[in-house]
């Protein structure tokens, strides 16, 4: 934001050339590009050749938009955004998303914030549109089910939330898209297969699985180089991945039966098995809580080639066992990362529960030299004042340190421990964990406090 | 290769030498020395020396765009202590010679900072920030209002 004094009455912006004032102008809301047109007459319709719009009109007359889009001469446009309200306007809206295509809009984006009106279909022009290149679709009630064959030629990144997907629907859009290199699949319900072999180009997937999905989502990408998997319920069945050299991984679960936890336990297992070639991974709190229930049973974990290993967790001992075990079998590590996000875990008593049922004692388990680490998330506010923090951070530091050997560099992002002195006091401490090991290592606070375990609100 | 020098002179005679690197993060310059390889020495009539030297120490933060994380926000925040050196009529002789130049990320850099202000100023607010001057009539004003009522209906402005 500009402050300060004006300048001594030059007008120097209004002589600059109308493609830079379009530049300026395409970085503003479409509304607040209009009303430049109140500046001088020099300004009168210089918003109307802006390459991008973007327009939110969950509250205005669908007429007015009617009536800005006829002024709008730009021959075509770059960008195109849309947040709007269903209720009473689909006709409109079909008629907007018509405009966006005519005008070979590379980037569209559609957002829909109504949830009571459950039955809008895209119409079939939708899916045909060969300049579109970036494609974000964000609905409450959205069904994507092309009636037709879809035809997204150019189409490089695909970005779907809180869509119904099913998974011929879904069969559609891929091969329609033959140049589709990203596909986001955030909160989308229904689909239960990604086979992504037919898209040879298709190198990043992201999803997201909603709450309420309880099955298990199966993948198929043996051309995928980056796979992100958060907040999915159960963890997905990866059947073919092996050109992926990016992973991200997390579960999300709170209420574990017994019977759950074995079924989780040995997917994660699982999982990691599939990442033969990954190089650079990171692993969420609930993932790594599953992967100690499986180190404890004597499940084998696989040798992995991972380099550079995040882990997005709190605090807690019973991520230990699988993090060590994990530390044990990537011989090849260098840098280690930990964030300390505040994210959901699941309760240790889930846990011992299912421990008891293998006969194994909680008491060996959270071995004698990790309960000093506070059990789950209740127990953290109890241990606060007992422990120092500081120095409950550094003896975490220390316990991952000596389960690797080939590291170079521990990472250390803190979000939510220690305040200014006990942060003095860890760097400190640092200092001797890094002579000592061998190993350089960095501390820093860290402003994301939750990663996206988390149901958003609608 | 990449140790070569270029030499670039401002319309007001000013002369810069840079790291051919560098120079080639103005695409103007990139093309002139694909066209001729043995240039070193570049007239650039369209910009004076202390805008020069600005784009100049921009190109130069700017000439190895690593993609790691730590980099990227490092960048981020030297773009924004940039910004905050200069005044409005500066930025904008920097926009313009960031568009005859063609350093695209400058380019964008500062139409973002304008664009943030313009973004939550009122027309009145911007006129007086920028010295815009008024030359509707009163009723010529009126007329563009109704035009596109729906974007001055304040009552509908999303709060920031």
């Amino acid at each position: 934001m500009i402050t300060g004094d004006s300048i001594d009455g030059v007008d120097f912006i209004s002589s600059l050339p109308d493609v830079i004032l379009h530049h300026i102008l395409s970085s503003v809301p479409t509304k607040s590009a209009i009303r430049t047109s109140l500046l001088s007459k020099r300004w009168r319709y210089v918003w109307s050749e802006t390459p991008s719009l973007s327009i939110d009109c969950r509250r205005t007359d669908p007429n007015s938009i009617e009536k800005t889009l006829a002024f709008f001469s730009a021959p075509k446009i770059t960008s195109f955004h849309l947040c709007t309200s269903l209720l009473n306007r689909i006709d409109p809206l079909n008629s907007w998303i018509e405009f966006a295509i005519s005008h070979d809009s590379e980037k569209l984006s559609l957002e829909f914030r109504d949830s009571r009106v459950r039955d809008y279909k895209f119409p079939d022009f939708f899916y045909t549109n060969s300049s579109v290149k970036q494609l974000l679709v964000n609905s409450g009630s959205v069904d994507l089910i092309p009636r037709c064959s879809v035809s997204w030629t150019s189409l490089k990144n695909l970005s779907l939330s809180f869509c119904t997907l099913s998974d011929e629907s879904f069969l559609k859009i891929l091969s329609g898209s033959p140049l589709l290199e990203s596909l986001e699949l955030l909160y989308c319900a229904e689909f239960m297969c990604l086979d992504l072999s037919q898209s040879p180009r298709l190198k990043r997937l992201e999803i997201d699985r909603s709450d309420w999905f309880m099955g298990q989502t199966k993948i198929v990408a043996p051309h995928l180089h980056c796979l992100r998997l958060r907040h999915s319920r159960l963890p997905c069945s990866l059947v073919d991945v092996s050109s992926l050299t990016e992973a991200d991984l997390n579960i999300y679960f709170c209420d574990l039966g017994t019977l759950t936890a074995g079924f989780l336990q040995h997917n994660v297992v699982k999982m990691l098995q599939m990442l033969q070639n990954v190089e650079k991974l990171t692993i969420g709190g609930t993932f790594l809580q599953m992967l100690s229930l499986a180190a404890l049973c004597g499940v084998p974990f696989p040798m992995l080639k991972v380099k550079t290993l995040t882990l997005e967790t709190m605090i807690i001992r019973s991520v230990i066992p699988g993090i060590t075990e994990l530390l044990r079998n990537t011989p090849g590590l260098r840098k280690l990362t930990i964030h300390t996000v505040k994210g959901s875990s699941i309760s240790e008593l889930h846990l011992n529960a299912y421990l008891r049922l293998h006969s194994l004692n909680q008491r060996q388990c959270w071995r004698s030299k990790d309960s000093v680490f506070p059990g789950s998330l209740e127990t953290i506010s109890m241990l606060v004042g007992k422990h120092a923090e500081s120095n409950l951070v550094a003896l975490f530091m220390e316990r991952l340190l000596k389960s690797t050997k080939s590291l170079e560099t521990m990472v250390v992002l803190l979000v939510g421990y220690l305040d200014a002195s006990g942060f003095e006091e860890l760097l400190a401490m640092a200092t001797t964990l890094s002579h000592n090991n061998d190993v350089s290592v960095l501390i820093k606070r860290s402003s994301i406090k939750y990663v996206s375990n988390t149901f958003p609100q609608r | 290769m990449s140790s070569n020098k270029i030499v670039l002179t401002s319309s007001d005679g000013e002369s810069f030498e840079v790291e051919e690197v560098v120079a080639r993060k103005l695409q103007i310059v990139g093309h002139m020395l694909e066209d001729d390889c043995v240039i070193n020495e570049i007239p650039l009539q369209n910009v004076t020396g202390d805008i020069l030297s600005m784009v100049i120490e921009y190109c130069k933060t700017h000439v190895d765009e690593e993609e790691s994380e730590e980099a990227q926000t490092k960048l981020k925040t030297w773009d924004e202590e940039f910004m905050k050196k200069f005044d409005i009529k500066t930025l904008l002789q920097i926009i313009l010679a960031a568009n005859y130049l063609n350093v695209k990320g400058l380019l964008d850099l500062v139409s973002q900072t304008i664009a943030d202000t313009i973004k939550d100023y009122t027309p009145e607010q911007i006129r007086e920030v920028f010295g815009v001057e008024n030359d509707y009539t009163e009723e010529e004003e009126a007329e563009v209002r109704k035009e596109n009522a729906w974007a001055f209906d304040e009552a509908d402005t999303p709060k920031p």
